[in-house]
């Protein structure tokens, strides 16, 4: 005991005047004949030190996979927070003891919060891949100063290819939705993640049917079972809409318009308030959405984000989609009534919008899909000497009362320049 | 230290949220080309689904199902494989369920586009290690080094034509190449009131010299024909 008690407060000594070395002897007696409940477990930590080891539990075994994080916290009432040169390890089996982060922040630990300690900063943990210890029951042991305060049991996990040395897996990807979780009507869809070496939730639907759950960025939002950018596309030097914006107003695009040199070149930004791109083919479009990974919609998809925005008609006001008056877009998302059922702005008017649809390019225009609408439709015939066509959606700066949310056209072929596109994924 | 102990974690969170939406990897048989996964290598078609047992359409007509493609669930796999002759002489539906009999799909003719983007194209005298186009039969998956597209696909040009899932009214007659100068292929144009549907094929094969490239579209062959120059790919 008085060995154990010599390891145990290594380190200690400037903190503590004889007399508290008297009542550290007192306290630690008390301790051994009756456990507080917040203490390690058995055998319990010194008094003044007072904590929890939260992860693993002392029971039942827990099971673990991937990248763990080993946790507890502790303090001393006396000196407000963990005592400064605490050292805190772990040691699973017989592999080398690992040292742990001390004093980051847990104020539930705080007596504001009903804990022991006075001050915030009482945490500890360390994150370690537990596949390279290999599949299997493994102690584990928890060091405190050197010295083993406790031993618990976990249950290792490994996937079938995570073999020392190569614990760390590259390359995988897969996903399931579980339905009914957390609560039953609810369902939560999970992703490997390769940063976790596990898989981790990707997204938690409040009622969503199972395969259509899942979130979408902020600048794209859920049509269906896909994410659709909120606006028009504009494209710049960097992913994140910086530098040099191209087509705003020229075409002065990096690479061909065959796209085959566009690969990292260009990225297409869904982002309010800016002058949508145009100038650029739908070779150019594609790989613009590509770099960003995303695609372009196909006309079934473009139809359903459209859905519900209201027809400007021939004469718009202000706040209506762009299809009148100056013969140049707008800013992105300018037009508050321009808005579909789905969140989309602007696919009415404003920028003519390539989809990913090929087909054989249109001769002709026939009456429009619903009388009433006067949405121009140009998807007839097949051109025996040029196409094919990508069909284009939704009219123009210009388009009047053709434009609409049924205009189609396959009537371009895909190296015209005079149109624009939004992504999707 | 507090702080810099919640930044740390916010940025850690920020990370894994952003690492599960757009870092989704693919396995290493295939890449990742704007938010799919492709086949790296056109698609041999085994017994098995770890691509063991007999190869299928490797050189002749032998495979498990019939062509209409009803009754190939679980009769044979589609495998993107380095170094291996990619299967021909199936019908758009046999190449269907050979992907789908392992998860994956065909192609849509878009993602196939993007996917092919900078595969140079081979012209009429294709190097030793350019892209397949010059006669004879097609090589393995994989062994020409400069037939690799900027997403890192190969043997999109030439090799095999490749079936992409898209049906179109069959093609009646050829229209100039998308891109004049690259004499691409391009039968994609007419619609016809007496066959068809035609199922799209991609890129060219082994004797299409400078007419195969990645801008080369062919809407005239039904979904049921076969033949040993036309195999796939696939995609998820």
């Amino acid at each position: 005991m008085r060995i154990a008690m010599k390891g145990l407060l290594k380190g200690w000594n400037k903190q503590h005047t004889p007399s508290s070395w008297l009542a550290i002897g007192v306290a630690v007696v008390g301790i051994v004949l009756a456990v507080p409940p917040n203490t390690w477990g058995q055998p319990t930590l010194p008094d003044p030190l007072v904590g929890t080891w939260e992860v693993p539990a002392a029971s039942p075994v827990q099971t673990f996979s991937g990248v763990v994080l080993f946790q507890g916290w502790t303090c001393d009432p006396a000196v407000m927070e963990v005592p400064a040169g605490t050292v805190v390890e772990i040691q699973i089996g017989v592999n080398p003891r690992e040292r742990a982060a001390v004093g980051t922040f847990r104020p539930d630990t705080n007596m504001s919060a009903s804990g022991p300690c006075l001050g915030d900063n009482n945490g500890w943990g360390i994150t370690t891949n537990v596949a390279r210890f290999g599949a299997g029951p493994e102690t584990i042991s928890l060091f405190v100063n050197d010295t083993m305060v406790e031993q618990r049991m976990i249950d290792i996990v490994v996937l079938s290819g995570a073999a020392a040395p190569n614990f760390f897996l590259t390359d995988l990807s897969g996903e399931c939705t579980i339905d009914d979780f957390p609560v039953a009507g609810e369902n939560t869809r999970v992703e490997w993640s390769q940063s976790a070496q596990d898989f981790a939730i990707a997204a938690s639907g409040m009622g969503v049917p199972s395969g259509g759950g899942g979130t979408c960025p902020a600048d794209m939002v859920k049509v269906g079972s896909v994410c659709v950018d909120t606006y028009e596309a504009s494209v710049w030097e960097n992913p994140d809409g910086t530098g040099t914006q191209y087509g705003a107003t020229a075409d002065n695009y990096p690479c061909a318009d065959t796209g085959n040199d566009c690969k990292d070149q260009m990225y297409a930004v869904s982002r309010a308030g800016v002058t949508p791109s145009g100038f650029l083919t739908w070779f150019q479009a594609q790989q613009a959405c590509g770099n960003v990974g995303k695609r372009l919609l196909s006309n079934a998809e473009w139809q359903m984000a459209a859905a519900g925005t209201p027809d400007p008609g021939d004469s718009p006001g202000e706040e209506d989609c762009k299809v009148a008056g100056a013969v140049e877009p707008v800013s992105t998302g300018s037009r508050e009534n321009c808005v579909s059922a789905w969140g989309t702005y602007d696919m009415v008017g404003n920028m003519v919008e390539w989809s990913a649809d090929w087909v054989p390019q249109s001769l002709a225009c026939v009456p429009a899909i619903f009388a009433g609408t006067e949405d121009q439709n140009c998807l007839a015939g097949a051109s025996t000497d040029a196409g094919p066509g990508a069909l284009i959606r939704g009219g123009g700066f210009a388009g009047g009362a053709l434009a609409g949310v049924f205009t189609v056209s396959g009537f371009n072929g895909l190296t015209a320049t005079v149109y624009g596109f939004r992504c999707a994924r | 230290m507090k702080r810099l102990l919640l930044g740390a974690m916010a940025v850690l969170t920020i990370g894994l949220f952003w690492g599960q939406v757009w870092a989704q990897t693919c396995p290493t048989d295939m890449v990742k080309v704007g938010s799919v996964c492709v086949d790296k290598y056109e698609a041999s078609v085994w017994e098995n689904p770890d691509g063991t047992g007999t190869q299928y359409g490797a050189g002749t007509d032998n495979y498990p199902c019939a062509d209409t493609g009803n009754d190939c669930k679980d009769k044979m796999y589609a495998v993107s494989r380095a170094r291996v002759t990619p299967s021909g002489f199936l019908t758009w539906f046999q190449a269907q369920q050979a992907c789908g009999n392992v998860g994956k799909r065909l192609l849509s003719n878009a993602e196939w586009q993007m996917a092919a983007a900078g595969t140079p194209d081979p012209g009429d005298s294709p190097g030793a290690e350019d892209c397949k186009v010059d006669d004879s039969l097609p090589v393995s998956t994989g062994s020409r080094d400069n037939c690799v597209s900027a997403w890192g696909t190969y043997d999109m040009v030439g090799n095999v034509w490749e079936w992409v899932a898209d049906w179109v009214p069959r093609c009646t007659g050829l229209v100039p190449a998308v891109f004049e100068e690259t004499e691409d292929t391009n039968c994609l144009g007419g619609a016809s009131t007496t066959g068809g549907p035609g199922a799209l094929l991609r890129g060219g094969s082994v004797f299409n010299g400078a007419i195969a490239g990645v801008f080369a579209v062919f809407g005239v062959n039904e979904p049921s024909d076969t033949n040993f120059n036309i195999g796939f790919r696939c995609a998820r």
